[in-house]
């Protein structure tokens, strides 16, 4: 038997403490930067303009099943690279129980609490640490390890920064990978 | 025009990034000679600016892009075989 997996995401006003969205969404199969803070609404019926951002995306990894334990947690933007006046910028390697990022209210401000610059592909192996915690990624106490089931990868938080330079329609489609190991 | 030394995840070291306001948000726009740009919100002092920087340096020293590995597997191939000289055989 295996650990079950799958990407959700966050979304609406920063609520509780620690904090996370209004809205969780369950299995989330793409990640698409718009001028909407949700995750359904078609990405191209809000498209950002030329110069300004993205809303955050606030994804997040979600571990049920049958595991010993998840570990070993890496994210990086792996294949396929962006095009010119685009920036992408994701959250810090986690290094602390309460962190590396911190849900606040989506805006298309550029979030400069998002240090990570993963607008070039990389090796998953040179990626962000990822940690993990019981109650969800807002949790605090997260450990590079989690034994309780279910857990959550911490915040996979991005936001897709542009210039005035970056050209119209569709960026490319790139990949972002969450890699983990189970026991 | 107004210039800071940045680090560039890009170029993988620091270089002389040019700062402007982007025209369509206000938002301070750091662009590196390769292309590549930072964006920084338009209410930061420069104490906080000092600090943005020096954390954008810490969370992207040691990237190596596929780009740049791809690049340096193309010269770790073997030598080409030199051209057969014609004159030898006269």
């Amino acid at each position: 038997m295996a650990a079950t997996f799958e990407f959700e995401e966050d979304n609406g006003a920063a609520s509780g403490s620690p904090a996370k969205g209004t809205t969780r969404t369950a299995a989330r199969t793409d990640v698409n930067w718009k001028n909407i803070d949700d995750s359904t609404t078609t990405y191209s019926s809000n498209p950002i303009t030329a110069g300004n951002n993205s809303y955050q995306k606030n994804t997040f990894g979600h571990f049920s099943g049958t595991f010993n334990q998840i570990l070993s947690g890496l994210f990086a933007h792996t294949a396929t690279a962006f095009g010119t006046g685009l920036t992408l910028k994701g959250v810090a390697a986690a290094s602390t129980g309460a962190g590396p990022y911190t849900y606040v209210t989506p805006s298309t401000t550029a979030d400069s609490n998002l240090t990570t610059d993963m607008t070039s592909a990389i090796a998953i192996g040179s990626g962000v640490a990822v940690w993990f915690g019981a109650t969800g990624p807002e949790a605090t106490g997260k450990a590079a390890s989690m034994t309780t089931n279910p857990c959550y990868s911490n915040w996979l938080t991005t936001q897709l920064q542009t210039t005035s330079s970056a050209a119209a329609g569709d960026t490319a489609q790139v990949t972002l990978t969450l890699q983990y190991a189970e026991n | 025009m107004t210039t800071r030394q940045i680090f560039c995840a890009n170029e993988q070291k620091i270089t002389t990034h040019t700062l402007e306001v982007e025209p369509m948000n206000g938002e301070i726009l750091a662009t590196c000679p390769c292309g590549r740009f930072l964006k920084f919100p338009s209410d930061v002092t420069k104490e906080s600016f000092d600090e943005l920087v020096a954390a954008h340096q810490a969370s992207n020293e040691g990237q190596v892009s596929l780009e740049a590995t791809e690049k340096l597997v193309a010269t770790l191939g073997d030598d080409p075989e030199p051209a057969a000289d014609n004159a030898d055989k006269a």
